[in-house]
């Protein structure tokens, strides 16, 4: 059998594009839980303190900032690994910033194992991850009945 | 009556019959005019892409592609895994299609080689053929994901520990193409939205179809679909063609299947592909085409006077006779039956032209 070189040439270069778009839309695309964490955190010699009322904004998306205060933990949904995230610090009784920090973070860590701390954010930390509280704990499934072999598994004639 | 008139009629005999019943059933549904707009356009954007995918086939005198449900469980199996790895948007839909790609060409070129032994029987062949492939998928998804095909979320995974569940919601994915790029605006009281990236794909796709048809493999395979020995004599490689338009089609209905669901926002895992083929073919048919010929205006009259049947019948049955039960019967009853006397014409059709041909080879 023949073999045409460009042709191959061709084909193996589409295989490596489509491979290369593969790669680039799971790092795009990939959704990530974290915890985050409003709670003050010690390393030991000194404690950053709880945000007492702040706004979360990520990616500069300020429609869709999060309020958030003191003690404050939820699970947030980051689409793709690296973000940029800015922690306003507001007074609680007219809203106005008092401090605004901002930095980038890389949410590409097990949410099982750690949180992402706010506090430590806005001080302009490196580590920004303290451990979570609830690691090790499996995660909950609701059981669901096996599928039967009736109507819903065979084809519809 | 008129010459002209009358082949008129009997060439546009059953979307005629669709666009009088819709007459009929359109007041008695009560539906206003801005769903029904709303309607018709979500349900072009959905289901276009899978539609246009029969058209190549056809092309290549493959007939009615019943095979395309193996495309769909491709694109199926691309959505499982991005689901599993949280990969969700447009991002998530892309990779979803690019997994889907090797899998639909493998079937689809299994299912040409098939088609390829059975010449002339091609309809009945991938009918039965999607069948035992719907038998293959069912073993790997219910079976071999989790132990052998790592799937792990339990999300999607059965509380056993192997095969995917029965219903799976595409969080984060439902209707992430439509609302990429979403034009509205009020149309009586309603608030219209087009989903123009999706609109835009489809139309693509129907600009690759007309560019392909005027390509050497184009006409080639309709120099196949008009007389498979000419073409021979002609030097084409016909077999090999054969095997490309099924290969096609196959990936075509995979991105079909995944524009589907993303529509839709749900998949059921064991029964999404299943419909998909019957439905599809009873749209392109209800648009006038037939088993040896069909257009891109055939899919979108076929999609646009079916699916407003499938919308408006339920209330209308639930009008005439108090039960919106009816109107899903007669949706069923439609589907299966218009394919039926399509098939039915054809028959009719090659059975006309060989007598005529007989008598003009006796004379």
């Amino acid at each position: 059998m023949r073999i045409d070189p460009r042709r191959t040439a061709v084909r193996v270069a589409l295989i490596v594009i489509l491979a290369a778009l593969a790669v680039a839309m799971y790092h795009v695309g990939k959704e990530y839980s974290v915890l985050v964490d409003n709670g003050a955190v010690s390393d030991g010699s000194r404690e950053l303190p709880a945000i007492a009322y702040g706004r979360l904004v990520i990616d500069g998306d300020e429609k869709g900032a999060v309020d958030i205060w003191e003690d404050d933990r939820s699970i947030m949904r980051f689409r793709g690994a690296k973000h940029t995230i800015r922690i306003d610090v507001l007074d609680e009784d007219d809203d106005s910033v008092i401090s605004s920090t901002a930095g980038e973070i890389d949410v590409d860590f097990d949410a099982q194992q750690w949180m992402l701390s706010l506090p430590a954010v806005a001080a302009g930390e490196s580590d920004v991850l303290v451990l979570n509280p609830m690691r090790g704990a499996a995660p909950r499934q609701e059981p669901e009945p096996e599928p039967s072999e009736g109507d819903e598994m065979t084809p519809g004639f | 009556m008129n010459a002209r008139v009358k082949n008129f009629l009997a060439t546009h005999s059953v979307p005629l019959i669709f666009l009088t019943l819709s007459a009929i059933a359109v007041p008695i549904s009560g539906y206003s005019a801005g769903y029904l707009v709303q309607e018709l356009i979500t349900r072009v954007a959905r289901n276009s892409f899978l539609v246009l995918s029969l058209l190549i086939p056809i092309m290549a005198g493959m007939g009615l592609n019943f095979g395309m449900v193996l495309g769909a469980m491709a694109g199926q199996i691309g959505l499982i895994f991005v689901m599993d790895w949280s990969v969700v948007g447009i991002p998530g839909l892309v990779l979803a299609a690019i997994i889907a790609l090797p899998i639909a060409l493998l079937l689809g070129f299994i299912c040409g080689s098939v088609l390829n032994r059975a010449k002339g029987r091609e309809m009945v062949t991938s009918y039965i053929l999607g069948f035992f492939t719907n038998g293959v998928y069912q073993f790997v998804v219910l079976y071999m994901m989790g132990p052998v095909l790592a799937i792990t979320s339990p999300r999607l995974l059965l509380s056993r520990g192997y095969g995917v569940r029965n219903a799976v919601a595409l969080d984060g994915m439902r209707m992430e193409l439509d609302r990429a790029l979403e034009v509205s605006f009020q149309l009586a009281g309603t608030t219209i939205r087009i989903p123009v990236l999706t609109l835009l794909l489809i139309a693509a796709f129907s600009l690759f179809i007309v560019w392909f048809r005027r390509t050497k493999l184009g006409q080639d395979m309709r120099a196949i679909g008009q007389d498979m020995a000419c073409a021979n004599s002609a030097g084409i490689p016909v077999e090999r063609t054969r095997i490309v338009a099924m290969m096609v089609s196959t990936v075509l209905a995979a991105f079909g299947q995944i524009i589907f669901l993303q529509n839709m926002g749900t998949m059921n895992t064991y029964n999404s592909h299943d419909q998909i083929g019957m439905f599809s073919i009873a749209a392109l048919l209800i648009g006038g085409a037939s088993v040896s010929k069909a257009t891109i205006s055939n899919v979108f009259v076929g999609v646009m006077l079916f699916h407003l049947m499938f919308v408006v019948s339920p209330a209308a049955g639930k009008e005439l006779i108090g039960q919106a039960q009816i109107g899903e019967f007669f949706r069923v009853f439609v589907s299966y039956g218009i394919i039926a006397a399509a098939l039915m014409l054809h028959a009719w059709r090659r059975h006309r032209e060989r007598r005529q041909e007989r008598k003009e080879a006796a004379s």
